[in-house]
């Protein structure tokens, strides 16, 4: 008798399984075929010399090594790293910085929110050709609207001038879809802050600054955590919608803006060569995964958890 | 629950006829392409969109003339290379005829990604034997003929000739050297009191002109034995002048700016593709002509084509080579000069002068397209575009005054050795 529910309960804790299992199927389907299957073939290809016509001969690690001697594979890494690592700073500074101000109570909030937010709607190669129109020497609006203020016939080459091009593309970064979405999450975050916190502070007679340093920051870190983590994947792997129609392919003016994503289309798309292209590829996925590791590793000395 | 098990039938049969409905092919059609009614369809693809007048229509021109029905999938100009090698790559067949450039010709034969015509050619009416040289260089040593030229498009000197007037300067001719062509552009141009530019003497080369420029400076641009990029002297005197001409305002430095200087008035001269030729017409509102490229040490300009070539996997490759015949025949090498503006790579076709676009009515030097077909050769579209776009790039960075010519030039040539030969 006791064999026979034990044998009922283990049958009825298989079929949990099972029926746990079969729940997480169409997402482990996806994820084998569409994730795991394509980083392990990304590896293979690598290590061949396939073209886009499909003719391929293995190569060993020779595109690994052509890469390493290549000059401007990296100067790609330098722009990569500097483009990542800023963009991450400014879009999660400026995304903060919009969440507190759309905190403070006042009248037409939600209008406020709906403007600040609409611009990150807009799909970022349509939103990259407008900034290029409007960042444009000759005829662009920018440089007409401050010729209109100051009265001087202003011709700034933004995007292609190496000391405003960055100025330009980090400014084109505050509207993009991932910045919006940041300010959103950071928004909830701090409407999750308890207030009686912020009334302990004022009757000790705590400055603003002193409530955002002491309180704020600290109750939102973790959201300031996976916020950061978002937006250096975001720039790593998004970065190639925005800059392409921006400075094209070649990362103008002098490769200043060429992020290994634009220099992987490159080598696949224009030079046909996919295998060299793959390697890069593998290198780009190296890199995501060091800054994942990094930011949680720094966070563990920085994230604030109440529990 | 009768009711329920009715309704799931009914939903089950409606998802099955609605699959079986996706699996079908259009319309009248079986897999092949050919149509239930017996006749044929063909379809290409070009980069292109096709001319709106169906008089200046090849394609449909060639239904007409064959019976055969032509498809046409324009894939956009930025993709275009890329987007074939692909389908080449899968073995797709929905295009039985690919419209394929210089670059890439040798590569999918190569890759058996296209067939040779030399059976289809020998009981046909196409004239291989009176092609221009420059195109049947091009094609010796791929071991057949794998594509046959749809036209042969050069690059010239388009001017403003209100411009000139007001200035009082000549009209350029078929004989201007480089230092002629420099010395207008600093009459024709024209400052603000605050030392900007009002009216530029010439544009700035494009990604096609800045190796006419480097050619004519003597550089062979490119190498057909070996495939490779070759630039030096050449390339650091003409970028060098590229960067004078834009530092003095001569003409407009690289930019975002996606405007059309010279159509829209704001500089006297440009050099472009003579397919520009159809595309101003009649809508400038403003009076021009056009000349060769000026000749600095050598007469040079690069010339451009597209290839019809026949998908290795189509399922219709006797009907694909009925339609070229026509493309390459009298009637549709004539439609298509007219309709671009783009002479004929067959000579006794090209003589007769189709491609003197009716509605360019202040051109009076047509000579200039002869005189530039002679003077072109098959040179950077030869080679990846990668490698081309690469080395612009190093030579804007010059002309701004980030580099010099001489680390643009090295750079653009070190990155060339890199990739070609992959």
């Amino acid at each position: 008798m006791e064999k026979q529910s034990s044998k009922t309960a283990k049958k009825k804790k298989l079929m949990n399984h099972l029926t746990a299992y079969a729940f997480c199927a169409p997402w482990m389907i996806g994820f084998v075929c569409f994730t795991l299957f394509p980083i392990a073939f990304l590896f293979a290809v690598s290590l061949t010399n396939r073209k886009l016509n499909g003719v391929s001969r293995f190569i060993g690690l020779t595109n690994y090594v052509t890469m390493f001697q290549s000059a401007t594979f990296w100067n790609s890494i330098r722009v990569t790293l500097f483009f990542t690592i800023v963009m991450m700073i400014v879009t999660t500074v400026w995304a903060v910085v919009m969440a507190l101000l759309l905190n403070y109570r006042q009248r037409l909030n939600g209008l406020f929110q709906f403007c600040y937010f609409l611009p990150s709607v807009i799909p970022t190669v349509a939103l990259a050709y407008t900034f290029r129109t409007i960042f444009g020497k000759e005829a662009g609006l920018l440089n007409g609207i401050i010729s209109a203020l100051t009265g001087k016939n202003v011709m700034i080459n933004w995007l292609y001038d190496s000391r405003t091009v960055y100025l330009a593309l980090f400014f084109i970064t505050l509207f993009t879809y991932n910045t919006g979405q940041m300010m959103l999450i950071f928004r909830s975050g701090l409407n999750d802050v308890p207030r009686e916190l912020y009334e302990a502070c004022e009757i000790d007679g705590a400055s603003p600054l002193k409530k955002f340093v002491g309180i704020t920051l600290p109750m939102i870190s973790p959201i300031i955590l996976f916020n950061a983590v978002m937006g250096c994947i975001s720039a790593l792997n998004g970065s190639f919608a925005l800059l392409y129609p921006l400075t094209g392919e070649n990362g103008d003016p002098n490769g200043m803006s060429q992020v290994l994503s634009l220099l992987i289309y490159k080598e696949a798309f224009s030079n046909m060569k996919v295998g060299y292209a793959c390697a890069m590829s593998v290198i780009l996925f190296l890199i995501a995964c060091c800054f994942g590791i990094g930011i949680f590793a720094i966070s563990k000395k920085i994230v604030y958890y109440e529990n | 629950m009768r009711r329920k098990k009715l309704w799931g039938l009914l939903f089950l049969t409606a998802a099955a006829v609605g699959m079986l409905a996706g699996c079908s092919t259009k319309g009248g059609e079986t897999a092949g392409g050919a149509k239930k009614d017996g006749g044929q369809k063909v379809t290409i693809a070009v980069w292109n969109e096709p001319n709106k007048d169906d008089a200046l229509n090849m394609y449909a021109q060639a239904e007409k003339a064959t019976g055969i029905k032509v498809e046409v999938t324009v894939i956009p100009e930025s993709d275009y290379s890329s987007k074939l090698n692909q389908m080449v790559s899968t073995g797709d067949n929905s295009a039985d005829i690919y419209v394929i450039w210089e670059n890439d010709i040798a590569n999918f034969a190569k890759a058996k990604g296209i067939i040779p015509m030399d059976d289809y050619l020998k009981n046909s009416s196409v004239k291989t034997g009176d092609f221009i040289d420059a195109v049947s260089t091009l094609s010796a040593g791929l071991g057949g003929t794998y594509g046959l030229p749809w036209c042969a498009a050069t690059e010239l000197l388009f001017y403003n000739k209100d411009m000139f007037d007001a200035a009082g300067i000549s009209y350029p001719d078929n004989n201007w050297s480089y230092e002629d062509y420099k010395s207008a552009a600093e009459k024709l141009t024209q400052k603000a009191a605050d030392g900007t530019t009002k009216q530029y003497g010439c544009t700035l080369p494009n990604t096609q002109t800045w190796w006419a420029g480097i050619g004519g400076a003597g550089d062979q641009v490119y190498d057909p034995s070996k495939g490779q990029l070759v630039i030096g002297d050449g390339a650091v005197s003409f970028v060098s002048d590229v960067a004078a001409m834009a530092k003095n305002g001569v003409m407009p430095e690289p930019s975002s700016d996606t405007a059309d200087l010279f159509a829209s008035g704001k500089a006297a001269m440009s050099w472009q593709g003579s397919w520009n030729i159809g595309t101003y017409g009649s809508s400038l509102p403003f009076q021009w002509d056009i000349a060769t490229i000026p000749t600095d040490k050598v007469k040079y300009n690069t010339l451009h084509t597209g290839f019809y070539s026949i998908n290795a996997k189509s399922k219709n490759k006797d009907a694909a080579f009925k339609v070229i015949e026509y493309l390459m025949g009298e009637e549709g090498q004539a439609i298509n000069s007219k309709s671009s503006g783009n002479p004929s790579a067959i000579k006794s076709i090209a003589e007769k002068g189709a491609w003197k676009v009716e509605s360019a009515t202040t051109i009076k030097n047509w000579d200039a397209m002869t005189d530039s077909l002679k003077a072109g050769v098959f040179g950077y579209t030869c080679l990846p575009s990668g490698v081309t776009n690469n080395a612009v790039s190093e030579f804007n960075a010059a002309v701004l005054g980030q580099k010099t010519p001489e680390e643009a030039v090295k750079k653009a040539d070190a990155y060339a050795r890199e990739t070609i030969g992959y």
